[in-house]
């Protein structure tokens, strides 16, 4: 009795804490959209709040399916998604305004994915039992992407699927992969987490190489697709979950080391082997040679970072437009621009925090699953925020991946929230 | 031994790795930390200097914003004025024969004249740290202010016009304040076409972006003679109503002969000497004044200094006479400017205080109210004796209410005739003052009816 007493109470904190922070979110949205609209227009003009009206429609509806069926979920979770989401309606409204309706419209087939994910599983059991099919699934379909691959934009690397019937609707398996593949090793090392941990106890080392086989051989063949498909992006950030899994199942941080050493060496390979590689590193290591040349994106970056200051020039009054691609890759340098280091520090510990709440949904898991799956879907979220962050920052070279939640891409955008609408769940089920 | 090691695997199914999970929580927020050092790094600690890179397209983008001011002419027409869309102004010039002394102002190409010389003005940089504090932090473009010319836009137009396509310069002055009123240079150009043609007249060979009313450097030869007569009255050494002896003599200049422009009527004397234009008596009275006070008399009519006016001027390096005889029919190493040769007549013809020239008579402020240009009186030390000034002008004689004195000048070793004229109007009241320089025109007549028909066009402008 006094503890259902007590699981009301969470509940209703829950809640309110969840719509007060919600509104601190909608407040912020709205705001910026009437600054665009004013510095765009000097007036209100509805049509820079038609997106973010649907996305407030959206986030109401995801605050009431929520309170309604996931009472002891984190709070904190649904304010942090609807805060990056509708801060990426804004500024692509200001950096991209043709993606706009089509931006609009994934995010609310992702929040009603998210909430689909969070709400209508009984248990993630079904995820464990079919793991193979899932991730052979996703290879399969990663595989037509080499033979049917295109690039929506015409040129570059052809990472995309054109899904039928749609139109001119592309879908990026990489993303897909990633969810696909968090699922497979999270119940993988679930299953072997005893053996791992006893071998890395024996004090052997690499005495569990024979476990780990078949593991390396999966984590190779995704990585022979992504280097050949060159999507750098995606082939750094599977490693990297990788290691960090591996690190949680043994607890061995000589994996972490000797996978940290891997990566370094597979640079240096690639950095000879690919010429995409070689320029991106270079660019780097030191951009101003060749700052009107091969260099522009990187250099034009650091410029737009530098005319941010401290309060930023406030919405479209600077000129991230300089950088090629701004709304997907470098959105993060649009950001300092415009919303300066006030902002561009808020959205970093934006992540920080989301990457804080991941974790602790992580730590508290009763499931052994739930932990490696929660512990992987933040990694995959605070790695992917550092590497392009890095990126833009000039901290890491380029490795060209999204933004969660916030850069232009539908594939991202979608399989980002059905990752949140996991953690959803798992938080209400620890 | 196989108990305790089937302890040890139970224990560890039920040991939740969260230690390792804070580890990696920890290793995140460390790289989330290193994101916002990195982030202040460029911010802020190298903001400066990514700002000011050439490369960066920011500063472009800051310059086009800046609403630059107008350049307005003495009654409020537009010189250059700022117009089209707010990110891609285009600097206008109603007039396209504004001049050099408007000058031009270009993104590409940088400025030259009032818009060089105004700048800050014109881009409005001149709030104090306050207001400029509030605004750079508020993002506002810079607002620039107006200001007000003592040029006349018809007056101009017709100064122009009357060089056409000849080769030289023309300044028109206000005889009372030595307001600039028109100024000429040609060739010149269009600044509304600065852009599209600039490369051809930064090579040209005739240098159409010189200011040959301030930078040409032209020997002045017999121009001089009223001035150096003048002095020799005060001096003692001759009287205008004087007889001179073998006037029309040839004298050599460079192998070059020289002569008087006109058989002198007898009797010779100072005045018919000076009608004519003869070189020779000048010579010998160059002689007799010697080099000292021939510097004198050159410093005391400005010759040896820039006029101090806001437009591109030459550094300006005075040679020591060389031979006085060769001085005083301007044939020795001085050369001066039209500005300066205006300048100096106007102080003959005024009493002999040599004025400072104006070009601007008002900016506004930072609060866009009008304020006026000061400008220092003349000079406090007459160059001539008032009388001896007053003589002189009076012996040119007037011709259509017009005091004028204009000479053939022998240029540079190949022969080359510049043409000088100098004009001064009403001959009883002067209002204004022109003075001319046509290159390589031997034809005076030229430059005379040039001057007497902007004159004329003064005098109707603003009678």
């Amino acid at each position: 009795m006094e503890l259902m007493v007590k699981n009301e109470e969470t509940e209703e904190r829950n809640d309110r804490h969840q719509i007060a922070l919600l509104g601190v979110v909608v407040a912020f949205v709205f705001i910026n959209a009437a600054a665009l609209s004013f510095a765009r227009d000097n007036r209100l003009l509805f049509s820079h709040f038609r997106g973010p009206l649907i996305w407030l429609a959206v986030m109401l509806l995801a605050a009431v399916s929520l309170s309604r069926w996931r009472p002891q979920r984190d709070p904190l979770l649904l304010p942090l998604f609807g805060l990056l989401t509708g801060w990426g309606i804004v500024l692509l409204d200001r950096l991209a305004p043709n993606f706009l309706g089509r931006q609009t419209i994934w995010i609310g087939v992702g929040t009603a994915a998210m909430l689909a994910s969070a709400i209508l599983p009984r248990s993630m059991r079904p995820l464990r039992r079919f793991r193979y099919t899932l991730l052979t699934a996703g290879l399969l379909i990663l595989a037509a992407t080499l033979i049917f691959g295109v690039n929506p934009s015409g040129y570059g690397a052809a990472l995309w699927l054109p899904i039928p019937l749609l139109g001119q609707v592309f879908f990026q398996p990489s993303e897909l992969l990633k969810l696909l593949l968090v699922i497979f090793l999270a119940s993988y090392f679930d299953e072997r987490e005893t053996v791992l941990r006893l071998s890395a106890k024996s004090g052997a080392r690499f005495g569990p190489l024979p476990y780990l086989a078949p593991l390396l051989l999966m984590w190779g063949f995704c990585m022979i697709l992504l280097v050949w498909q060159q999507d750098l992006g995606a082939a750094t950030l599977f490693f990297i979950l990788f290691l960090a899994l591996l690190y949680l199942a043994t607890g061995d941080w000589r994996y972490l080391i000797s996978g940290t050493l891997l990566l370094l060496i597979t640079s240096i390979f690639a950095y000879v082997v690919f010429d995409v590689v070689a320029l991106r590193i270079d660019a780097w290591w030191n951009p101003w040679p060749d700052a009107n040349d091969r260099a522009f994106q990187i250099v034009q970056s650091l410029y737009a970072l530098a005319n941010g200051g401290i309060a930023g020039q406030g919405v479209a009054q600077g000129f991230p437009d300089y950088i090629p691609v701004v709304h997907s890759d470098f959105v993060f340098a649009a950001i300092t621009e415009e919303w300066g280091l006030v902002g561009a520090l808020g959205l970093v510990c934006c992540f920080g925090l989301l990457v804080h709440r991941g974790f602790r949904i992580a730590i508290s898991a009763q499931r052994s699953f739930d932990m490696y799956l929660s512990a992987g879907i933040t990694v995959l979220f605070g790695a992917q925020a550092l590497l392009i962050m890095g990126g833009v920052t000039k901290l890491l070279p380029l490795t060209g991946v999204t933004l969660p939640f916030i850069s232009y891409g539908g594939s991202s955008l979608l399989v980002s929230s059905i990752m949140i609408g996991l953690l959803l769940y798992l938080s209400s089920e620890s | 031994m196989s108990e305790p090691s089937s302890k040890k695997l139970s224990d560890i199914r039920h040991q939740r790795p969260s230690e390792q999970i804070l580890a990696l929580s920890r290793a995140m927020l460390l790289g989330f930390l290193l994101i916002c050092l990195s982030l202040v790094y460029w911010g802020s600690l190298r903001a400066d200097e990514m700002q000011v890179r050439d490369d960066n397209p920011r500063s472009v983008e800051a310059e086009l914003r800046i609403h630059r001011g107008q350049i307005l002419d003495r009654t409020g027409r537009i010189l250059a004025e700022t117009v089209g869309a707010a990110d891609r102004p285009i600097r206008q010039y109603p007039y396209p024969n504004s001049g050099p002394a408007v000058g031009y102002y270009s993104f590409r190409h940088g400025t030259s004249g009032i818009e060089k010389s105004y700048d800050r003005l014109l881009r409005g940089e001149t709030l104090d740290l306050w207001s400029e504090l509030i605004r750079s932090s508020l993002h506002r473009p810079l607002q620039g202010h107006d200001l007000q010319t003592t040029l006349d836009a018809e007056a101009q137009t017709k100064a122009e016009a009357l060089l056409g396509s000849h080769t030289g310069a023309v300044v028109l002055l206000s005889a009372e304040d030595a307001e600039v009123i028109a100024m000429s240079s040609h060739p010149g150009y269009d600044p509304n076409q600065l852009d599209a043609e600039f490369d051809r007249l930064a090579t040209a060979e005739d240098a159409p972006l010189l200011n040959r009313a301030i930078q040409g450097a032209y020997q002045p030869g017999l121009i001089l003679q009223p001035f150096i007569l003048a002095a020799a009255i005060d001096e003692g050494l001759i009287r205008l109503s004087d007889e001179v002896a073998d006037a029309n003599q040839l004298i050599f200049v460079n192998d070059a002969p020289l002569q008087c422009a006109a058989e002198p009527k007898e009797p010779v004397t100072w005045q018919e000497v000076l009608k004519s234009r003869c070189p020779a008596p000048l010579a010998e009275l160059g002689d007799l004044l010697g080099r000292q006070k021939l510097e004198t008399l050159f410093t005391a009519f400005g010759f040896s200094s820039m006029p101090d006016i806001p437009l591109d001027s030459n550094d300006l390096n005075v040679d020591p006479v060389d031979q006085p005889s060769m001085a005083s029919i301007g044939q020795d190493t001085l050369t001066i400017s039209p500005l300066q040769a205006g300048l100096a007549w106007l102080a003959l013809t005024q009493g002999g205080l040599l004025q400072t020239p104006r070009l601007v008579n008002a900016v506004q402020d930072s609060e866009d109210n009008w304020q006026p240009v000061a400008y220092g009186p003349p000079s406090s030390v007459r160059a001539v004796s008032q009388s001896s000034a007053r003589r002189v002008v009076s012996a040119m004689g007037t011709r259509n209410d017009v005091i004028e004195f204009s000479s053939l000048v022998l240029s540079g070793p190949e022969g080359n005739r510049n043409s000088w004229y100098l004009g001064l109007t009403p001959a009883d009241s002067p209002r204004y003052a022109v003075v001319i320089i046509v290159e390589s025109e031997s034809n005076l007549s030229i430059a005379e009816q040039m001057g007497r028909q902007l004159l004329q066009a003064a005098i109707e402008i603003a009678p």
